[in-house]
C-alpha cells in the first residue's frame, strides 16, 4: 500500500513537471475600484507558488501559467488583495481600497513582510498620517497611532522632538529605542529626516521583531524608511504650507499687582511679627521697608512708604508707572514655512526619487528657530537581470538657534516669565515712571541694578535684553548615505550586501554679549563647540527563499560590522573689545579648551529562518551574536534571539462558513534582546579624567571605578497576540506582553563615604507587563462619505522585581521591589496648624519603651508607632509612598471623514491615572521670597481669621513650600493634537491647469490641553516632573499639495 | 562558469570578519588608573587633581566652588561675619543647611571624601610606580597624606563636637584604603589618630627627602607642620602645638601693615605658607569665594544681592590704631561696615587666589599652647610682635592668664576675619553664640543665639549617606 502511495506521490510530482511543461498565457489589466484609473505595481502571482508579476503603468499584467486550474492573487499596498480562480485568458480586474490592512506590507529587521504573515508585534504609520503634523520630525506623530508608544517632552522649541518608550519603562538608564534608517542604525539627528520624505515608521515591539538588532533592540526598534520611486511616490508633487506658531498653553493663574505688594508686606509684617516686634508696629515697619525688599521696585506714583498702609491695604491713589509685562515681551507669534518638491519614477530598469525640502520654523519667544534645507536621491538600478543596486543619499543642513530653556538657568525664558514678580518691567524706567532709550530710540532693557534698584529676582539680567544680544545657535550638516547591492544568483539563493555611512558636522556658538547681564564682568564670552559624529557600518547577506507546494522558507545568513567615532572639541575666550563681535579672534582672554574622542564598535553574525505552511501556520527564528567593545574582553560576546509563531485560522477550512471574518490571526513569541547603552562606551575600565589640571601642572582626578564583570541589559519578552478583521471593515490588534528586564545596569549608590556616589552595575531587575489594543473601523462606507476611526490603547504595569538593597531614593521616588520606577517618595503635607498658620507634614514616631529608649525589633530597625506625627519642622517629616508618575491608560484616537471632496481628520491624544509633581507651582507658593510671583491660591492663605485650608501663613519661611504631596497633581490629560481640514480641488478643474490632483488644507496641531491645573504641562516628563521648560507650541497652516 | 568568480567574490565578502583588534577601544580624555600610576609622575597628578578639585565649581549651583565654600559657610555660622540679605550662604548664615537634607553637609561630606579617595589611591598605588628614587615616591605621598589628614580634620570638626571631652563620641568613617562598601562612624579617638598618623608619616617623609616644592599649593613639611599645630591645639596637647606651629613658620616672616592691606587675593605679594592659585582659565567666577565676600568686584556679594558685613560687635571691639580695622569702611553705605580685607578688584580679579595657611596664625597657635602650658611671658612677646605688625602706635601685652587667653583668642578672630575659622574655634572653645547687639539682621539671621554645646553646632551625617551606607543608620545620626 505504502509504495503505491509513494508512487502515486511521484507520479504526481513528475506530472507537476511535465505539465509544467505546457503553458497558457493569462493578461488583463488592473485598476482602482472607485475611479478605474490604471494600478501600477501591482503584484500578480499564481497562488502557492513564488511565480509571478507586476503591472506596469498602464495596469496591464501577462504571465505564463501552467494551466488554467489555477488562482491568481492581485495584491498592492493600500488594496484589499483579490484572488481570482482563472476561468478565462484575459482577465481585467479592480481593486477596492483598503482601509483596514487587509494586505499591509510592513517593513521588518532586515527586509519586508505581509502584515498578516508575520509572528511579531509591529505598528506602522504611514505617509498619510505623518502629512497632517508640521512637525520637523516624526516622533510627534507616534503617540496617537501607535499603541504601546509612551512619549513625554513635547518640546516646542523648533527643531526639537520627544522622548520615546516602547513598552513600559525598561531600564533604569537610557531607554530610548534604536533608530533604524533605511536598513541601519541611525546616528544623526531625527530632525534631520523631513517627514515628506519617509515612506513609512515601523515600531517593533517584540522579540522576533526586534532580536535581529541583539544588544540594542531591548528598548524597542523604530525603522524609517524613506520614499522610492514607486507607487504613491511617483510623479512630480509640490507641496507649500504657510503657518502661525503660538502658546499651546495658558499661564498659571496668578495674583495681580497690587495683590503682590500687599502679599510681600503681609509677608515681610508677619517675619517681623515673629520675631518679636508688635504687631502694629511691625505693620508701620513693614511698609516702610516693602520697596527696599523688592530691591527699590516701586511701580506706582507715591512714594514708597505710602504704597501699601501700616494696616496692610494697596493705596487707592496710586497709578502705575509702567505696565509692561514680561508674558507679553518675551512671547511672539512665531512662522512656520515648509516647502517640498518631490520627483519619483520608474522604468522596468530603474526607480527613482528625488526631493528637496525647506523648513523654516520660529519659536514662540525670540531668539528661539528652525530652519533645514534637505534633499535627497534614492535610485536604484538593474543593470542585468539578476543585479539590483541603488544608493540612497541625504545632505541635510540645518540652523538652530536655542534659547536656554532648562529649568534652572535664570536665563530660561520660560522660568522667567512664569515666576518673576509683576512688580518688575521689562525696560528701564527711571524712578518717576519715565522709560528710557539709548541713542538710537530703542527701549533700554531693566538689568535690575539702575537708579539705586537691586532686583532681588534674576539680578543683573534680563532675560528678553540678553535673548537679544546672546547668541546660541547650533548647526548641524548631515549626510546619510545607504547603498546595496541584489544579486540572484538563482535556485531562489540572492546575495546581498550593503554599506551605510553617517556623517554629522555639529558647530555652536554660545555668546554671552558684553553690554548686558552676566557678560559685563568679563566682557563678554564666547566658547565654540564642535563635534564631528562618523559611523560607518556593513553587512553581507546571503537569502533564501523557496516555495514548494505548500512550504515556504526564507532563510537569511549575514555578517555585519558598526563602527562610530565622534570627535568634539571646544574652546571658550572672554575679554571682547566691541559688542557684536562673537567670534574667539575677538577675544582677549583664555577662558579654556579641551577635545576628546569617543569610539564604538561592533561585529555581529546573524540569522534568521521563516517558514510557513498552506499560509496557515507560520514561524520564524531569529539569531544574533554581538561582539561590543564597550565590555571587557572576556565577556565582550553574546547571543540574543527571538523566536515566533502564528496561525492564520481564518484560513482553516472550517472558518470558510464564517462569512464575516475576513482574517483571524494568534501569534505567540518569546526571545531575548541586550541593552548596551550604558552610558560610558569604556564600560568596564577604571578610570581618572586628566582635565583637573592645577594651574599648568597636569592633574587628575578619579571618574569612575573599574567594573570587569559590567555587561549589556537583557530582555526576556514574551508577547501572545490576536489580529482580527470582521467584513473588511473593522480591524483589531490585541496584544498581550510580559517583558523581564534583567542585569540592568544602574548607578547603585555608593555611600559617599567611600568617595563615589555610585557605581555601575548590573544589579536590578524590572518587569513590564502592558496590553496593546487597537482598532480600525469603517465606520461609514458610502459613495460620498466615509469615516474611519482609528483607537489605540496602551496599558502597562512596571514592576521592580530586585534591587542590589532594601532601597535606593533616587530624588523623589524611591525603589523597592515591588513598585514601579517612578513611585513618588516624598514629604505628605498634613495641612496646616490652625493656630500659627505654618506647613505641617507627617512623619513616624519612633516608639519608646518605659525606659524612653527607642524600640529595636530584631533586625536592628527602629519600630515607629502605629499613630503618624504631625510636625513644623520639614526635616523631621517622614517621606512616604504617595502615587505613581506612570499613567494608568493612554492612547489616541483618530477620526478620518470624508465627504464629497471635503477630509476632516482630527486626532485626540490622551492619557488617564498617573501623577505630577508640579515644581512650578510649588515655586509659585512661596512664603514671602521677595521678587518670586505668587499663583492666585495664595490668598486662600492662613490668616487668624480664617484658619483652614491648605495654604500656610505668608511670613518669608522657605520650609513653608518644601517639597510635598501638597504640589502632586493628577498628570491625566487630554489633549486635541491634531487637526486638518483638506479639500480637493475636482479633477474637471485640475485637470485643466495640467495637475493629477491638488489638494488646499488647513493643519493644526496642538489645539487645546484639558490638564488638572491651568498653565501645567503633566506631559513634560516621563518621571513626572514638572518644571519651567520650552512649553508645547500651537501651530495653525494653510497649505497646498500639487501632484502632477 | 561564468558564474564562478561571482561566487568566489561572495564567498570572500561572506567569509569577511574583522580582525581582534577592531573590538579594543580606549577613551581618549581618561586613563585607568594602571596607565596613570605606572609613573610617579602619574601619581603627582592626581595629587594635583585633588588641589584643582579643592577649588573646583561643583554642580550648577554657585555656592560649591570647593574647599572655600565650606570655609565660608564656617565664617558665616560664627558671629563675625554678618549677612545684608537672604541670598547664596543664607541658608548656611540661619543654620538651616546642614542638617541630614541641608546641603552644606552633603556638600562637605562628599568633598572631603572625594579627596580621600583620590588620596588613599596615591598613598597605596604610589610604591609600585617608576621612579628615579625612593624619595621621589615619598615626596608625592608625603603630599597626600597632609591632604588626607586636612580632610579628616575638616570632617571630624564638623561633624561632632570637639574632640577635647568627646574623644568616645561617633566621629566620621576613616577609610585608608580604596572600597565601595561603607564603613560605620570611627570614634573621635579613632579620627584624631589617624590624622596625626598621617601627618607624622607626612613629616617624616618630607624631610628625609627634602625634595623643592613645586607649587604654593603643593603641602610641604611646613604645612604639615601647620596641620600639626591645629590638630595638637584641638587636642589639648600644648606642647605639640607650640613647638609644630613654631616649627612651622621657620622662614616666614608675620606680614607688614603693609602687606596685610594687598587684598588676599595674591600668594606672590604675601607671606603665605600654603595657598591655592587660581587663573583665568580655571576661575569659577560667580561661584568662587570672592564673589560671595569681596565688594570690590561684581559677583554677589559686590553687586549688592548678597553682601558680607564685618560685625559691629567684633568691629567696636578693635584698636583704632588697628590698621585692621582701618580695613573696614564705615562710609561707603551708611551703617554698612564694609570688610575691604579681601579684594580682588584692582588686582587679580576673578583670578584672585585662596589662602590656605598663613605664619600669623601660627604664631596665635603657639602663643595660646605657651599660655596653656604656662610659658606666658613667650606667649607675650609672639602677641606682640604680630601687634606691631598691625598697629600704627608702640603696643605693649599687658594681660595674663585668662585674659591673655581671651586676647589671643580675639587677635585670632581679628586677624584670621574671614578665613574659615569662626565655628570651629567656637566650637573648640566651648562658647555659644551670641548675635545680638551687632549688625546682625533678625530677620536675614533668624538664628541669633546658641547655647554652648548645642547639638545645632554638630553637621548632620548626609541623608545619603545613611540611605546607602549599611553600617551608618538613622539611630547613628547626629542628635
Amino acid at each position: 500500500m505504502k509504495q503505491y502511495l509513494l508512487t502515486f506521490l511521484w507520479g504526481c510530482l513528475l506530472l507537476c513537471f511535465t505539465v509544467s511543461g505546457q503553458s497558457y498565457r493569462v493578461s488583463g489589466i488592473v485598476s482602482t475600484a472607485e475611479q478605474g484609473a490604471p494600478l501600477d505595481g501591482v503584484s500578480v502571482t499564481v497562488k502557492n507558488t513564488d511565480s509571478g508579476t507586476t503591472t506596469n503603468n498602464a495596469g496591464y499584467y501577462e504571465l505564463e501559467v501552467p494551466n488554467q486550474k489555477i488562482t491568481l492573487v492581485f495584491s498592492f499596498l493600500g488594496r484589499k488583495p483579490l484572488e481570482l480562480v482563472l476561468t478565462k485568458p484575459v482577465n481585467n480586474i479592480t481593486l477596492e481600497p483598503d482601509v483596514i490592512g487587509l494586505n499591509e506590507v510592513i517593513v521588518t529587521a532586515y527586509g519586508t513582510s505581509l502584515k498578516q504573515e508575520y509572528t511579531g508585534s509591529v505598528s506602522t504609520v504611514q505617509p498619510s498620517k505623518l502629512e497632517r503634523f508640521n512637525a520637523a520630525d516624526f516622533t510627534k506623530v507616534l503617540q496617537g497611532f501607535s499603541s504601546g508608544v509612551y512619549t513625554a517632552g513635547r518640546n516646542g522649541q523648533p527643531g526639537e522632538g520627544e522622548a520615546i518608550r516602547i513598552r513600559g519603562l525598561n531600564t533604569f538608564g537610557d531607554a530610548n529605542p534604536l533608530i533604524v534608517l533605511d536598513g541601519f542604525p541611525y546616528d544623526g539627528n531625527l530632525n534631520a529626516i523631513p517627514l515628506a520624505d519617509i515612506q513609512s515608521v515601523s515600531v517593533l515591539k517584540d522579540a522576533p521583531a526586534t532580536a535581529l538588532y541583539g544588544s540594542r533592540a531591548a528598548n524597542g526598534v523604530i525603522i524609517v524608511t524613506t520614499k522610492r520611486g514607486k507607487g504613491a511616490s511617483e510623479g512630480v508633487r509640490i507641496q507649500a504650507s504657510y503657518g502661525l506658531v503660538n502658546r499651546a498653553v495658558a499661564d498659571y493663574s496668578k495674583v495681580n499687582r497690587r495683590q503682590y505688594y500687599e502679599l510681600q508686606w503681609e509677608a515681610l509684617r508677619n517675619a517681623m511679627v515673629n520675631q518679636g516686634t508688635n504687631r502694629e508696629e511691625a505693620g508701620i515697619r513693614a511698609s516702610e521697608q516693602l520697596v527696599s525688599t523688592l530691591g527699590g521696585y516701586n511701580a506706582y506714583d507715591v512714594p514708597d512708604p505710602e504704597l501699601v498702609g501700616s494696616n496692610g491695604a494697596f493705596n487707592t491713589d496710586a497709578h502705575p508707572l509702567w505696565s509692561d509685562t514680561w508674558r507679553e515681551e518675551l512671547f511672539q507669534t512665531g512662522t512656520r514655512r515648509e516647502v517640498v518638491l518631490a520627483v519619483g519614477g520608474e522604468s522596468d530598469k530603474s526607480t527613482y526619487y528625488l526631493s528637496g525640502t525647506l523648513l523654516d520654523e520660529e519659536g514662540i519667544i525670540k531668539a528661539s528657530n528652525f530652519s533645514r534645507y534637505s534633499v535627497r536621491v534614492n535610485v536604484s538600478a538593474k543593470p542585468v537581470k539578476n543585479i539590483n543596486a541603488g544608493i540612497n543619499v541625504s545632505g541635510v543642513l540645518s540652523e538652530q538657534n536655542y534659547p536656554e530653556s532648562d529649568n534652572s538657568s535664570l536665563m530660561n525664558p520660560f522660568r522667567s516669565s512664569e515666576f518673576i514678580a509683576p512688580v518688575y518691567p521689562v525696560y528701564l524706567y527711571d524712578n518717576k515712571g519715565v522709560l528710557q532709550r539709548n541713542d538710537g530710540g530703542e527701549k533700554n532693557y531693566d538689568f535690575g541694578e539702575a537708579y539705586g534698584r537691586t532686583r532681588p529676582y534674576a539680578p543683573k539680567l534680563n532675560v528678553l535684553g540678553t535673548l537679544v544680544h546672546d547668541t546660541r545657535l547650533y548647526k548641524n550638516d548631515q549626510l546619510n548615505l545607504r547603498s546595496f547591492a541584489d544579486i540572484k544568483i538563482g535556485g531562489g539563493l540572492s546575495f546581498r550586501s550593503s554599506i551605510s555611512a553617517d556623517y554629522n558636522g555639529f558647530n555652536a556658538l554660545t555668546h554671552t554679549n558684553m553690554l548686558y547681564g552676566t557678560g559685563i564682568d568679563i566682557n563678554g564670552f564666547s566658547e565654540r563647540l564642535t563635534e564631528r559624529l562618523f559611523s560607518y557600518s556593513a553587512n553581507q547577506m546571503l537569502l533564501f527563499n523557496k516555495n514548494i507546494q505548500n512550504h515556504s522558507l526564507k532563510i537569511l545568513a549575514a555578517h555585519e560590522n558598526y563602527s562610530y567615532q565622534s570627535n568634539v572639541l571646544s574652546a571658550s575666550r572672554s575679554g571682547f573689545k566691541f559688542p557684536g563681535q562673537v567670534e574667539l579672534d575677538a577675544a582677549a582672554v583664555a577662558e579654556g579648551s579641551g577635545s576628546y574622542q569617543d569610539k564604538l564598535r561592533l561585529e555581529s553574525y546573524f540569522g534568521k529562518v521563516d517558514y510557513s505552511w498552506k499560509r496557515k501556520y507560520f514561524f520564524s527564528f531569529n539569531l544574533r551574536a554581538d561582539g561590543n567593545s564597550r565590555f571587557a574582553t572576556a565577556g565582550r560576546w553574546g547571543n540574543f534571539w527571538g523566536a515566533g509563531a502564528a496561525w492564520l485560522l481564518s484560513e482553516e477550512a472550517l472558518s470558510e462558513d464564517v462569512r464575516w471574518l475576513s482574517s483571524l490571526k494568534l501569534k505567540l513569541s518569546y526571545g531575548e534582546q541586550g541593552n548596551d547603552k550604558i552610558g560610558s562606551f569604556y564600560g568596564y575600565q577604571g578610570l581618572y579624567r586628566t582635565d583637573m589640571n592645577n594651574l599648568n601642572l597636569p592633574g587628575s582626578l578619579a571618574d569612575r571605578i573599574a567594573t570587569p564583570e559590567l555587561t549589556w541589559e537583557s530582555l526576556n519578552s514574551f508577547n501572545a497576540g490576536v489580529e482580527m478583521i470582521i467584513n473588511e471593515r473593522y480591524g483589531f490588534n490585541l496584544d498581550f506582553y510580559v517583558r523581564q528586564n534583567n542585569d540592568l545596569l544602574f548607578n547603585k549608590p555608593l555611600p559617599p563615604s567611600t568617595g563615589f556616589l555610585s557605581v555601575d552595575a548590573n544589579i536590578a531587575r524590572l518587569s513590564n507587563k502592558g496590553v496593546d489594543f487597537e482598532m480600525t473601523g469603517s465606520l461609514i462606507d458610502l459613495d460620498k462619505m466615509k469615516w474611519v476611526m482609528d483607537i489605540n490603547l496602551s496599558h502597562f504595569k512596571n514592576k521592580i522585581k530586585e534591587l542590589p538593597q532594601e532601597f535606593i531614593i533616587s530624588g523623589n521616588k524611591r525603589w523597592e521591589t515591588g513598585r514601579s520606577i517612578y513611585d513618588f517618595y516624598i514629604e505628605e503635607y498634613a495641612g496646616v496648624d490652625p493656630g500659627t498658620g505654618k506647613s505641617q507634614w507627617y512623619y513616624d514616631i519612633p516608639a519608646r519603651d518605659e525606659n524612653d529608649q527607642p524600640i529595636v525589633d530584631e533586625s536592628g530597625n527602629v519600630v515607629y508607632e502605629a499613630e503618624r506625627g504631625i510636625t513644623t519642622n520639614h526635616s523631621a517629616a517622614g517621606r512616604y509612598y504617595t502615587g505613581s508618575a506612570i499613567p494608568k491608560l493612554f492612547g489616541g484616537i483618530n477620526n478620518q471623514l470624508s465627504y464629497l471632496n471635503f477630509d476632516l481628520s482630527f486626532l485626540f491624544t490622551f492619557s488617564a491615572g498617573g501623577k505630577v509633581f508640579d515644581h512650578n507651582y510649588q515655586m509659585l507658593m512661596h512664603s514671602g521670597l521677595p521678587g518670586t510671583h505668587w499663583h492666585s491660591d495664595i490668598l486662600q492663605r492662613w490668616s487668624p481669621e480664617k484658619n483652614d485650608g491648605p495654604v500656610p501663613v505668608l511670613d518669608g519661611d522657605q520650609f513653608a513650600n518644601q517639597r510635598s504631596t501638597r504640589f502632586l497633581a493628577d498628570a491625566s490629560y487630554m489633549s486635541l493634537q491634531n487637526v486638518v481640514l483638506r479639500y480637493s480641488v475636482p479633477q474637471v478643474l485640475t485637470s485643466r491647469i495640467g495637475t493629477n490632483e491638488v489638494f488646499i488644507s488647513i493643519k493644526a496641531d496642538n489645539l487645546f490641553l484639558i490638564s488638572a491645573r491651568q498653565g501645567m504641562v503633566p506631559y513634560q516628563s516621563f518621571d513626572g516632573y514638572v518644571q519651567p521648560q520650552y512649553l508645547p507650541v500651537r501651530t495653525v497652516s494653510l497649505g497646498f499639495d500639487i501632484q502632477l | 562558469m561564468k558564474y564562478i568568480n561571482i561566487y568566489l567574490f561572495l564567498l570572500v565578502l561572506f567569509l569577511y570578519s574583522c580582525s581582534k583588534e577592531y573590538l579594543e577601544v580606549q577613551p581618549s580624555d581618561q586613563v585607568s588608573s594602571q596607565t596613570l600610576f605606572e609613573t610617579v609622575n602619574g601619581a603627582q597628578s592626581v595629587v594635583d587633581g585633588v588641589l584643582r578639585d579643592m577649588r573646583s565649581q561643583h554642580s550648577n549651583n554657585h555656592d560649591q566652588f570647593g574647599v572655600k565654600a565650606v570655609d565660608l559657610a564656617i565664617d558665616l555660622m560664627g558671629e563675625d561675619m554678618a549677612v545684608e540679605k537672604f541670598h547664596w550662604f543664607g541658608a548656611d548664615y540661619r543654620y538651616e543647611n546642614h542638617d541630614a537634607k541641608g546641603y552644606r553637609s552633603d556638600y562637605a561630606w562628599t568633598l572631603y571624601y572625594r579627596m580621600i579617595y583620590n588620596l588613599n589611591e596615591v598613598i597605596n598605588l604610589t610604591d609600585f610606580s617608576i621612579a628615579q628614587s625612593e624619595e621621589d615616591r615619598r615626596h608625592v605621598k608625603a603630599q597626600a597624606y597632609v591632604l588626607r589628614a586636612y580632610s579628616y580634620f575638616q570632617l571630624v570638626q564638623l561633624f561632632q563636637d570637639t574632640y577635647w571631652g568627646n574623644e568616645d563620641k561617633p566621629g566620621v568613617p576613616v577609610y585608608t584604603e580604596v572600597t565601595t562598601t561603607g564603613k560605620s562612624r570611627s570614634t573621635v579617638q579613632e579620627v584624631y589618630d589617624q590624622i596625626v598618623e598621617d601627618l607624622k608619616q607626612a613629616i617624616i617623609f618630607f624631610e628625609a627627602g627634602n625634595r623643592p616644592r613645586g607649587h604654593i599649593s603643593h603641602p610641604t613639611v611646613h604645612v604639615a607642620k601647620g596641620l600639626m599645630g591645629r590638630v595638637a591645639l584641638v587636642m589639648h596637647q600644648w606642647d605639640i602645638a607650640a613647638e609644630m606651629a613654631a616649627e612651622a613658620r621657620e622662614g616666614y616672616s608675620v606680614m607688614s601693615a603693609g602687606d596685610y592691606t594687598l587684598g588676599f587675593d595674591n600668594y606672590k605679594e604675601q607671606n603665605w605658607i600654603w595657598g591655592l592659585e587660581i587663573n583665568q582659565e580655571q576661575s569659577t567666577t560667580y561661584g568662587s569665594w570672592f564673589s560671595h565676600v569681596d565688594w570690590s568686584i561684581g559677583g554677589y556679594c559686590g553687586a549688592g544681592l548678597s553682601r558680607k558685613l564685618f560685625s559691629k560687635a567684633l568691629y567696636e571691639k578693635m584698636d583704632d590704631n588697628d590698621i585692621r580695622k582701618a580695613l573696614v569702611d564705615t562710609k561707603f553705605m551708611k551703617g554698612s561696615l564694609r570688610p575691604d580685607k579681601f579684594s580682588a578688584g584692582n588686582d587679580k580679579g576673578w583670578n584672585a587666589d585662596y589662602v590656605m595657611m598663613r605664619p600669623e596664625e601660627m604664631l596665635l597657635i603657639e602663643a595660646e599652647a605657651l599660655v596653656q602650658l604656662n610659658r606666658e611671658p613667650e606667649a607675650k612677646v609672639l602677641l606682640k610682635e604680630l601687634r606691631e605688625n598691625r598697629m600704627n602706635v608702640p603696643v605693649s601685652v599687658e594681660a595674663s592668664g585668662d585674659q591673655l587667653l581671651e586676647e589671643i583668642a580675639l587677635e585670632r578672630r581679628i586677624e584670621l576675619w574671614g578665613e574659615g575659622f569662626a565655628l570651629l574655634d567656637i566650637k573648640r572653645s566651648g562658647k555659644g553664640i551670641d548675635r545680638t547687639g551687632s549688625n546682625h539682621d533678625p530677620v536675614v539671621a533668624r538664628l541669633m543665639h546658641l547655647e554652648p554645646g548645642s547639638p545645632r553646632f554638630n553637621f548632620k551625617i548626609p541623608q545619603k549617606e545613611i540611605d546607602s551606607n549599611p553600617f551608618i543608620s538613622e539611630s547613628d545620626q547626629n542628635p
